[in-house]
């Protein structure tokens, strides 16, 4: 394969979870497009160095929490954090599926940076040895910050969806 | 009430997940915000080096004829301080190029708290230092090149130029040197933050 197919295909294949992280992370929709294209222009210019010591889904993903991290950093932007207000209007106006989605999206983006990143990670079903791997922490201490986090998010998201 | 599984399932029934933009062209790699970094040195680089050149080139081949051999003396500082500009510049386009984006997010963070700990270094003593050392080459070129003038002329052009310099330093520069380091300081402590993040 060339550099162009692999690219491709790594798009086609990690793009949607990839944005959804995004969108976890920054809490907009704009903004995950913006890290969305900056993560697969990083992987473009990296993709050179990909020797397979670690699967692409790994590679791909370490890439994009790495890019979250820094993104609003550089950008002089800060993390769309929903205060509260808006939230509980946001939960009081809309009772759909998708409204509940977006809900969640916003809930997680109030949790801190890293964790915002795990509990992503968690969402989309990777498996806890990817995620342990990706973020650079052992198995154990992955186990217990998700256990935390998902307390923290259920509890968050229970209070505004009964609003 | 929802538990986290139902969360998790509203996470993955998210119509959110189709990225609205196409694949990035891959052309435009170079828009990615550390290749931009990189490339602001990489190109503040080769200016600097192409001004020497062409300072050196006036100085050699512009038949100036100039008496004193200080005044030739001046024009080469002012090649030396560019091309030494330009190297600090080429270094920190390759500490920018050396940060690993595929690292683990510590390893990561770390590598550009290290760079940007480098820059809040630098900026204390290479914009001083160029400041004084360019001020001094211009003063030794000015002397044969004003020694024609008349003294109302010296005087009117010492005073406008003293002044500007001591306004552009002590004001305009102070100001911008110290939102830079705010600035700097604030993004590694956010790095510092996020780092204890993972290994709390």
């Amino acid at each position: 394969m060339t550099q162009q197919e692999t690219f491709t295909h790594l798009y086609k294949h990690y793009a949607p979870g990839i944005r959804k992280l995004c969108l976890g992370y920054t809490g907009s929709s704009a903004q995950a497009d913006d890290l969305l294209q900056e993560t697969f222009m990083a992987v473009w210019n990296n993709l050179h160095k990909f020797r397979g010591e670690a699967n692409y889904s790994t590679w791909v993903y370490r890439i994009a929490v790495n890019t979250c991290l820094l993104y609003l950093r550089k950008e002089k932007t800060t993390p769309q954090k929903t205060d509260l207000d808006l939230l509980h209007n946001f939960a009081a106006e809309e009772t759909d599926c998708e409204s509940e989605v977006l809900l969640l999206y916003k809930c997680i983006s109030r949790l801190p940076e890293a964790e915002r990143l795990i509990i992503s990670m968690v969402l989309e079903d990777l498996p806890y040895e990817d995620i342990a791997a990706i973020a650079g922490i052992s198995e154990n201490n992955l186990r217990v910050k998700i256990h935390r986090i998902k307390k923290q998010l259920t509890e968050m998201f229970n209070s505004y969806a009964r609003v | 009430m929802q538990e986290f599984d139902e969360l998790k399932d509203l996470w993955q029934q998210g119509s959110a997940d189709q990225p609205s933009s196409a694949i990035p062209d891959v052309s435009k790699a170079s828009g990615q915000t550390k290749k931009k970094l990189q490339n602001e040195q990489l190109k503040g680089a080769i200016c600097l080096v192409l001004t020497a050149c062409f300072i050196a080139g006036l100085a050699i081949w512009g038949g100036f004829g100039f008496e004193h051999w200080y005044t030739y003396g001046a024009m080469a500082l002012v090649c030396v301080i560019c091309l030494l500009q330009a190297s600090s510049m080429f270094y920190t386009h390759l500490k920018i190029k050396r940060i690993d984006e595929t690292a683990n997010p510590k390893q990561h963070l770390s590598q550009w708290e290290t760079y940007y700990s480098y820059r809040k270094k630098l900026l204390k003593w290479n914009g001083p230092l160029y400041f004084v050392l360019l001020n001094l080459a211009l003063g030794i070129y000015f002397i044969e090149v004003m020694a024609m003038a008349s003294a109302t002329f010296m005087l009117v052009f010492g005073v406008v130029y003293t002044g500007w310099m001591i306004f552009a330093y002590f004001f305009l520069g102070k100001r911008v040197l110290e939102r830079e380091q705010n600035r700097i300081e604030q993004i590694i402590g956010e790095l510092k933050t996020i780092e204890m993040q993972f290994y709390k």
